[in-house]
C-alpha cells in the first residue's frame, strides 16, 4: 500500500516534470486561490497585533462615558445629532455616586493655535484633562512633572506638552519652565509626554494638555468634546452603575433610550475582530472560489492524463493492478498536483506578505492555522477534484485499454 | 500431468451495431500443466480474444473457464486481477514496457501490486534481468535498448511474481529472426522449468518450435492437420 503510495507520487511528479508548462498552469489556480488566503491572512494578522498594541494602550479597564458611541453603527440619524451633551453636571454626579470605580477622571478636547516666540501652529488638539486622566489613561510623563491636584484646583496656568509639540516649536531648546501661548493664553511648560508614535498616519504626539479647570476659567462650562473617564478593576459592574447614574443625571424615564454613550476599549476591540473576522470571511471564500476553478482545471487535466496514458493503465492491470489501486493512483497524482501547487501558493503568498509587511510598516506574521489551511484547501480540492478521473481510470476494460494505440 | 486449463463451449460476442458479433463460438480444449504450446490461426479468427480470457483479462460470454481447478467464468475483477498477478505473466508482441521507467521498475511493477517487500522485490528483479542478460540494461528505459532487449524485459517482467503459466502474443511479431530464435529459446528454456507457455502466433515456424499447436478459424478449434 505505501509501496503505491510512493509510486504514485513518483508517477506524478515523472508526469508533472514532462509537462512543466501544462502542470503550472493547471495549478495556477490553486496557486493564485492559497496565495491569497496567506496574504490576507497575514495582513490582517499584522493589522490585529497592531491595533491590539495602540488598544492596549487605551487601557482595557477604562471605560469612558460620551455623547456618541466610539462604534457608530448605521446613519447618524437627527436624534443622534440633537441629543444631549454629556457635560460637568454627569461628571460631578458620577464623581459622587460612583462606588465600583477606583478613578473617575475627565477630558476635554479642543483645538486651539500655539505660539512661541516666532514659532506657531494652527489648530493643535489642546485637552483639558484633570490630574488623574493621566494615569487613568496611561498617559507617562518623560520630562518634568505631571500635574498635581493643585494645579487643577487652582486653575493654574500650567501645560505638558506631547513629543510633536517639543520638535516643532521649541527646536533644540528645552521647553521645561518656557511659556507657551495657546489660544493667546500664557501657559507654562511643565512636563512632557512620552511618545506615543502614530496610529494609521495619525500622530499621537501633537497634543498639548492643560488642567480642565483652567479651560473651564477662560470658556465657560462648555462640554461639546467632553469625555468622562472611569477607571475600574470590575468593568461590568461599573458599566452597569454608570448607566444607571447617566439615566438619572439626564432624567430619563423608564421607557426613554439612552441618549448617552459607554465606550471601552473591549468594545471597540471586539468591533474590530467581527469586522476582521467578516473579511477573513470574505478572502476565505473568495480564495475558496478559486480553488474550485483550480479544483476544475486539475480535473480537467486528470481527465486528458487518463485518456493520454490508456495504455499504461492496460499494462498496469495486465500485470496485476487491482481497479482500486488504478484509482489510487490517479487520486494520489491529483492530489500531489494540486499539493504542489499549493506549497508553492504558502512559499510565493509568504513572500509577498512579507514585502508588504517591510513596505507598510505593519508587524509580520503568517499564522499557523492559515498555512494549515493552505494544505488542507489544495490537498481537499486534489482529493475532490481527481475523484472522477480515477474513477474514469480504474472503470476502464484492460483489453480495450491495451488495444489502445 | 493435471490439467491447468479447461476451456469448454467458450463463446464470446461483442455488441455491435445493435447486434452481436461472435468472436469465439464454443471453443473446447485442455492444456495440460507444463506443456509448451501454440495457438495458431489467421488474424480474426479470434485468437486474441481466446488469449485474454485466458489470460483472465476478459469474461467468456458463456461457457466454462477452469485454471488450474478455479471457474475464474464468474470472478470478480479484483479476483481476476489477483489471478493475472500471481498465476499468469504475459509476453506482448509489442512489449508493453512503461514507457520512461527503468527495466528495474518495469520488472519491479507486478512485485509492487503483489506487495512484494522492496529488498526482496530488488534481489528478485535484479536476478530475472541478469538471468536474461540484461545486467547491463537494469537502469535503462525502454526507449534507450533493442527489440530483443525489450522483449526479454518483458519475460523478466511475466516471470516477476513466479507465475505457472507463461502468455506470449506474437512475442516474436517485433524482432528479426535472429532475435526471435533468442525468445523462442528463452520461452523454451522457462518450459523445461516447469512453466507452462503458451505461444499466440500466426507464424509458422514460430508454432513449430512448440510441442502442440491448436488451430483456430473463425472462432472454433480446427482438428490438427
Amino acid at each position: 500500500m505505501f509501496e503505491l503510495i510512493l509510486e504514485s507520487i513518483r508517477v506524478s511528479f515523472e508526469s508533472i516534470h514532462n509537462n512543466k508548462l501544462r502542470s503550472f498552469l493547471t495549478t495556477l489556480g490553486i496557486i493564485i486561490g492559497v496565495m491569497t488566503v496567506i496574504i490576507v491572512v497575514s495582513i490582517i494578522a499584522g493589522l490585529q497585533s497592531k491595533v491590539q498594541q495602540v488598544f492596549s494602550s487605551i487601557g482595557s479597564n477604562v471605560i469612558y462615558v460620551q455623547r456618541h458611541s466610539w462604534i457608530s453603527m448605521g446613519s447618524r440619524d437627527l436624534r443622534k445629532m440633537m441629543r444631549n451633551y454629556v457635560d460637568f453636571d454627569d461628571f460631578k454626579m458620577i464623581k459622587e455616586m460612583i462606588s465600583s470605580a477606583e478613578d473617575v477622571g475627565i477630558s476635554i478636547s479642543r483645538m486651539f493655535p500655539i505660539k512661541y516666540r516666532n514659532e506657531h501652529l494652527e489648530a493643535i488638539q489642546t485637552q483639558g484633562v484633570s490630574e488623574n486622566s493621566f494615569k487613568i489613561n496611561n498617559v507617562s510623563v518623560e520630562i518634568g512633572i505631571a500635574f498635581s491636584a493643585d494645579d487643577i484646583k487652582y486653575k493654574r496656568n500650567v501645560c505638558i506638552i506631547g513629543k510633536d509639540i517639543q520638535k516643532n516649536i521649541f527646536k533644540n531648546e528645552n521647553p521645561i519652565g518656557k511659556t507657551l501661548t495657546v489660544d493667546g493664553k500664557k501657559y507654562l511648560v511643565q512636563g512632557i509626554t512620552e511618545e506615543k508614535g502614530s496610529v494609521f498616519g495619525q500622530s499621537m504626539d501633537e497634543v498639548i494638555y492643560i488642567p480642565y479647570t483652567a479651560m473651564i476659567k477662560y470658556y465657560g462650562e462648555e462640554s461639546k468634546r467632553l469625555s468622562i473617564e472611569v477607571r475600574s478593576s470590575t468593568p461590568d459592574e461599573t458599566i452597569e452603575e454608570l448607566r444607571w447614574i447617566m439615566r438619572l443625571s439626564h432624567s430619563l424615564k423608564q421607557n426613554e433610550g439612552e441618549n448617552f454613550s459607554i465606550n471601552t476599549s473591549d468594545a471597540l476591540m471586539n468591533q474590530w475582530k467581527s469586522l476582521t473576522t467578516a473579511i477573513f470571511l470574505i478572502m476565505i471564500a473568495i480564495g475558496s472560489l478559486s480553488l474550485v476553478v483550480g479544483g476544475i482545471g486539475i480535473m480537467n487535466i486528470m481527465l486528458v492524463s487518463v485518456s493520454e496514458r490508456t495504455r499504461e493503465i492496460g499494462i498496469r492491470k495486465s500485470i496485476g493492478a487491482k481497479d482500486r489501486e488504478i484509482l489510487l493512483q490517479f487520486l494520489f497524482e491529483s492530489i500531489t498536483i494540486s499539493l504542489t501547487g499549493g506549497i508553492i501558493g504558502i512559499f510565493v503568498g509568504f513572500i509577498i506578505a512579507f514585502t508588504i509587511s517591510k513596505f507598510s510598516n505593519l508587524p509580520f506574521a503568517i499564522p499557523l492555522w492559515s498555512v494549515l489551511l493552505g494544505f488542507l484547501f489544495s490537498v481537499s480540492a486534489g482529493l475532490f477534484f481527481g475523484i472522477l478521473p480515477a474513477r474514469k481510470a480504474a472503470a476502464l476494460d484492460p483489453v480495450e485499454c491495451l488495444r489502445y494505440e | 500431468m493435471s490439467k491447468i486449463i479447461q476451456m469448454t463451449d467458450i463463446v464470446k460476442e461483442y455488441p455491435f451495431k445493435g447486434g452481436v458479433i461472435s468472436a469465439l463460438r464454443g471453443l473446447t480444449f485442455d492444456i495440460e500443466r507444463g506443456e509448451f504450446l501454440s495457438i495458431m490461426g489467421p488474424s480474426g479468427s479470434g485468437k486474441s480474444t481466446l488469449m485474454h480470457i485466458a489470460g483472465c483479462l476478459d469474461r467468456p460470454t458463456s461457457g466454462e473457464y477452469i485454471l488450474d481447478g478455479r471457474n475464474v467464468s464468474t470472478h470478480t475483477n479484483d479476483e481476476l486481477a489477483m489471478l493475472r498477478s500471481k498465476m499468469i505473466g504475459f509476453v506482448f508482441q509489442s512489449y508493453n514496457l512503461l514507457p520512461k521507467t527503468t527495466a528495474i521498475r518495469n520488472v519491479e511493477m507486478p512485485m509492487i501490486y503483489a506487495k512484494v517487500n522492496r529488498k526482496d522485490r530488488h534481489k528478485r528483479a535484479m536476478e530475472l534481468l541478469d538471468l536474461m542478460g540484461l545486467s547491463h540494461r537494469v537502469h535503462h528505459i525502454p526507449s534507450e535498448m533493442s527489440g530483443g532487449e525489450r522483449q526479454r524485459v518483458s519475460i523478466a517482467r511475466s516471470l516477476a511474481n513466479n507465475p505457472d503459466v507463461i502468455l506470449a502474443d506474437e512475442p516474436t511479431g517485433n524482432l528479426d529472426s535472429k532475435m526471435s530464435d533468442e525468445v523462442m529459446d528463452i520461452l523454451k528454456t522457462l518450459n523445461k522449468q516447469e512453466k507452462t507457455v503458451i505461444i499466440v502466433t500466426h507464424e509458422h515456424d514460430v508454432a513449430l518450435k512448440t510441442n502442440r499447436i491448436i488451430y483456430i478459424k473463425d472462432g472454433m478449434s480446427v482438428p490438427n492437420l
